[in-house]
């Protein structure tokens, strides 16, 4: 073992602007294994700790008709023991050398994690590869029905029994026409996840956590050699999967404006503003993300000084590009004071969007956000946990893992022309969603036309 | 300039895993292995060899004035992480005036002698630092997270926050209208309302655990512009203090800039703090707090318990590790894994200095409410009546010693663990002997532990759901009295 020698982060600090952080490097090797499983590996021996967190390349974009919600619920079979693990194994087996482990769904992809001190990394990857490749023969409709109230319990936990909770559901289906696959939630609807099968398992198994459809990070204090052999041994006999192919409709466009209000058990008002935007790692996207920070982070945003303190109509307000693999939108979401009409608040948003349309962002404004998302880099990158998901997303999304240096980048050159360029191409005051929640009772507080 | 106890150093191999390493890979089940493999991949791998865990070597050392510091070097990346501890926080609030620490914590970046609030934010955002101020019942805290390049400049501003609040009129009132619509909001949160209404059944309204750290309607009312300056100045001193610091930077570097922005910061008299009688709770009741038609009901079970001081505390960790301080302790798996009830059920001790809580809680559909009630009542039984398995204590202990690394990974944590340790008045080299002491619990001091620390017969079990639907199932169990916390009674 000679960890010594493998530089842990290369950290080269060199003047971008004067108050720039610098260019990061996580160094990495990636190579693939003979059945296309992408490998990257990290070293980092700054704690005696490992990582090893695996991508799928799929979610709720992938499910089919009639089975919303049933990547999210696949997920949760994947705790659930394989050939080789018992039931609830992955978890008793993990937490019980001190290790921290979960996973998440969303719409394009579905990530699996464990920490652990770094002598049980050899246990990690089988746990991983028996459920990658020997998930099959432990499923059961006891199981199933099991994780289905669990999933349902979550549903009912995250959404319909938190305030305001459906509203981006609702959103998204108004957003996207029903045959874009971001037109349904991930965590699906009640209906469908009553009507998910064991073969539906099968199917989904087979179709998407094929070792081609799949990336495998391994971070933090360990050997590269041993590693290697170790991840041959327990992933490379299982077999291929098919090509996966994504759906990948063209981005919608909304037409028109489309305004609408919901009653929820809430004490304040909210108003959402959703526009159409760009996906992921889109030229305009490092903007959009300005664009949010100048309007709405921090005290000196635009509209923390219009909503919150000079006029305070609002409690909170925040703006932001929400990006996805094949569509993203640019969205709002400002709750309102007690008893505060929603109408009020959307007239100050069109003040703050037309003034941001007509006037460019002052040099200060650019300096605050791009320094503050540049240092977000850095303070990102502290635990090994979250750097690996970084290498596994920027592998995901551009085919190559370290890409903290090109990113960071993308915002370094964000102008203020810029910004004020892309509040105007996608803040179309004709063409967006305006959804109202207001308190039970009380729809005369809605943002009305 | 003095030093004092300089550096103290210590660094712990931590031969205790070796001790583990004996129990791991528990049977969980025979397989027959598959000889048409190239290995047997029935078989769990076994441990790698034995790893150490340098525990972070804090340097002890003073300002001018007296002002301790605590300082660990973290060279991994350009960062540094500051913690400003003052050892008071919202158990010193006034009588009648809860939420005063949290609103004056609050407060501090909200203008200074010579910055307003606007230029503060400015200044910190401009070197993308970050900056943060709060409270808990112990301590009141200001953080910073700053980029080692910007160090001073970070410095200027977090001293300037930290000695120089001037608590302006118009900026409180805005702040204290913000404060009051946070307090309307918790009434949209079923799992708020309950831990209020928890709070004060276990406490009531004479002692300061009963009513929440950011105070009440009435009592965020009554504070003025001279009470929070009075809670500033009488506990806002450098003899009531410690600095925290870590991150890539050394002694010598931060002595100068340390002395530079604290080094004259005066100290000052600080007031004893009170004890206050805690309410004995005859036996066993229920609390419904009504959310009509919810989804799920809450359930947050539990009675007062010990402070981070006692004896039993060790005991307590590990007891609860195995019934419910995880993914794989038994209420989970019952009420989870087993009965599909639940999202997640966990139970934890929050042990403060001057004493603490146990709860249990769950969200639960609403349909299994009485059959939640049941599952519970079942675990916090049997962990008393019953030893729990060899197989479950190694697991939970093995849990607890071998998270310790993840634990201490970053400059932040690193300062949040050592401001814990010292508001409770723990040795630096306390998780030096951790380990050790996890490892000596027994099945009888789980038992006998869960025997002092849990009682279902004197316990409050709150429950916020939908009445109409869960109040009859609840009388059917016979587990105690069921009474409505009503909109009046509620905690604001």
């Amino acid at each position: 073992m000679n960890k010594k020698l493998n530089a842990t982060l290369l950290f080269v600090l060199i003047s971008l602007s004067t108050v720039a952080v610098g260019q990061i490097s996580v160094e990495n090797e990636m190579y693939k294994l003979d059945n296309g499983l992408t490998v990257i590996l990290h070293n980092d021996s700054s704690a005696p700790i490992v990582t090893v967190n695996i991508w799928y390349h799929t979610g709720s974009k992938d499910e089919k008709p009639g089975r919303t919600g049933f990547a999210h619920l696949f997920e949760h079979m994947l705790f659930q023991g394989s050939l080789n693990v018992g039931d609830d194994e992955h978890f008793i087996l993990i937490q019980g050398v001190g290790g921290s482990l979960n996973g998440s769904t969303n719409s394009d992809r579905t990530n699996y994690y464990e920490t652990t001190p770094s002598n049980y990394l050899e246990m990690l990857l089988w746990l991983e590869s028996d459920r990658m490749g020997w998930l099959l023969p432990a499923m059961t409709e006891k199981k199933l029905d099991n994780q289905r109230d669990v999933v349902k319990n979550e549903r009912r936990q995250s959404y319909e029994n938190r305030p305001y909770g459906l509203a981006w559901e609702n959103i998204y289906f108004k957003l996207y026409p029903e045959e874009h696959p971001y037109h349904w939630s991930t965590i699906g609807s009640m209906e469908d996840l009553s009507a998910a099968s064991l073969d539906d398992i099968k199917d989904f198994f087979q179709s998407y956590y094929g070792p081609n459809n799949a990336s495998l990070v391994i971070a933090g204090d360990f050997d590269s050699g041993q590693a290697k052999v170790w991840v041959e041994k327990y992933f490379g006999e299982i077999p291929s999967g098919p090509e996966v192919v994504h759906p990948n409709p063209d981005m919608p466009v909304l037409t028109e404006e489309v305004r609408f209000m919901m009653e929820d058990k809430v004490q304040l008002p909210r108003i959402y503003f959703v526009w159409n935007s760009v996906s992921r790692f889109d030229e305009d996207e490092a903007a959009l993300d300005v664009l949010g920070e100048v309007l709405s982070s921090g005290k000196n945003s635009r509209f923390y000084r219009a909503m919150i303190y000079d006029n305070p109509i609002a409690q909170d307000a925040a703006a932001f590009q929400f990006s996805r693999e094949i569509a993203g939108s640019f969205e709002m979401e400002i709750t309102a004071t007690p008893e505060t009409n929603l109408s009020v608040i959307e007239k100050v948003v069109w003040e703050e969007v037309e003034k941001i349309q007509n006037e460019l962002p002052t040099e200060r404004e650019m300096r605050r956000a791009i320094n503050s998302i540049e240092a977000s880099f850095v303070f990102g990158i502290q635990s090994i946990g979250r750097k690996a998901d970084r290498l596994n997303s920027y592998y995901t999304w551009t085919g190559v893992p370290d890409g903290f240096e090109k990113d960071l980048s993308r915002f370094s050159n964000v102008t203020a022309e810029d910004v004020q360029r892309v509040a105007n191409k996608y803040l179309d005051k004709n063409n967006l969603i305006i959804l109202s929640v207001v308190p039970e009772g009380k729809p005369e507080l809605q943002a009305s036309k | 300039m003095t030093k004092m106890n300089k550096t103290l150093l210590y660094t712990v191999n931590f031969l205790l895993l070796m001790i583990f390493s004996a129990c791991s890979g528990a049977d969980y089940g025979s397989k027959t292995a598959d000889s048409s493999r190239p290995f047997d991949r029935t078989i769990q791998p076994a441990e790698g060899s034995l790893l150490n865990l340098a525990l972070p070597v804090i340097q002890n050392f003073s300002l001018s004035n007296g002002l301790e510091v605590k300082l660990v070097e973290h060279h991994e990346l350009p960062v540094v992480d500051i913690r400003l501890v003052i050892k008071s926080g919202s158990f010193v609030d006034p009588a009648g005036k809860a939420g005063t620490a949290s609103f004056t914590a609050d407060m501090l970046d909200e203008g200074t002698t010579t910055r307003d609030a606007f230029e503060i934010a400015d200044a910190k955002d401009y070197v993308g630092a970050r900056l943060g101020s709060g409270s808990g019942w112990d301590g009141s805290f200001v953080t910073l997270s700053t980029l080692k390049k910007h160090l001073d400049t970070s410095m200027e501003i977090f001293a300037d926050i930290s000695l120089n609040p001037t608590f302006p009129t118009k900026d409180m009132e805005k702040i204290r209208e913000r404060r009051l619509t946070r307090i309307l909001q918790r009434k949209d949160q079923p799992i708020t309302l309950a831990a209020l209404a928890f709070a004060e059944l276990v406490y009531g309204d004479s002692h300061p655990y009963g009513t929440p750290t950011t105070g009440t309607e009435e009592s965020i009312k009554s504070i003025t512009q001279s009470d929070l300056k009075n809670y500033y100045s009488t506990y806002y001193k450098s003899n009531n203090a410690t600095l925290i610091v870590v991150g890539d930077v050394t002694e010598s570097e931060m002595l100068p800039i340390l002395e530079k922005y604290f080094g004259s910061w005066e100290s000052g008299m600080i007031p004893e703090t009170m004890n206050y009688d805690i309410p004995e709770i005859s036996e066993t009741a229920f609390y419904l707090v009504d959310k009509p038609d919810a989804a799920q009901s809450y359930l947050y079970f539990g009675h007062n318990s010990i402070s981070r001081a006692s004896e039993n505390y060790i005991n307590s960790v590990v007891m609860n590790m195995i019934l419910g301080g995880q993914f794989s302790a038994r209420l989970n798996l019952n009420l989870r894994e087993d009965k599909g009830y639940t999202y997640g059920a966990r139970s934890s001790f929050s042990a403060r200095r001057s004493g603490g809580s146990f709860s249990a809680r769950a969200s639960v559909k609403t349909d299994v409410t009485d059959s939640s009630i049941v599952e519970f009542l079942y675990e916090l039984r049997r962990i008393r009546s019953e030893h729990v398995t060899l197989e479950e204590l190694e697991h939970a202990k093995k849990s607890i010693v071998q998270r310790l690394p993840s634990t201490f990974e970053t400059p932040s944590q690193i300062a949040g663990i050592i401001g814990s340790q010292l508001l409770n008045d723990l040795p630096d080299d306390y998780y030096s002997t951790y380990g050790e002491k996890i490892q000596a619990v027994t099945m009888q001091d789980v038992m006998v532990t869960a025997q002092k620390l849990i009682d279902p017969e004197h316990m409050t079990l709150v429950i916020s759901g939908d009445i109409a639907q869960v109040k009859e199932a609840i009388e059917s169990l016979n587990e105690g009295n069921v009474n409505i916390v009503g909109e009046e009674t509620m905690p604001e």
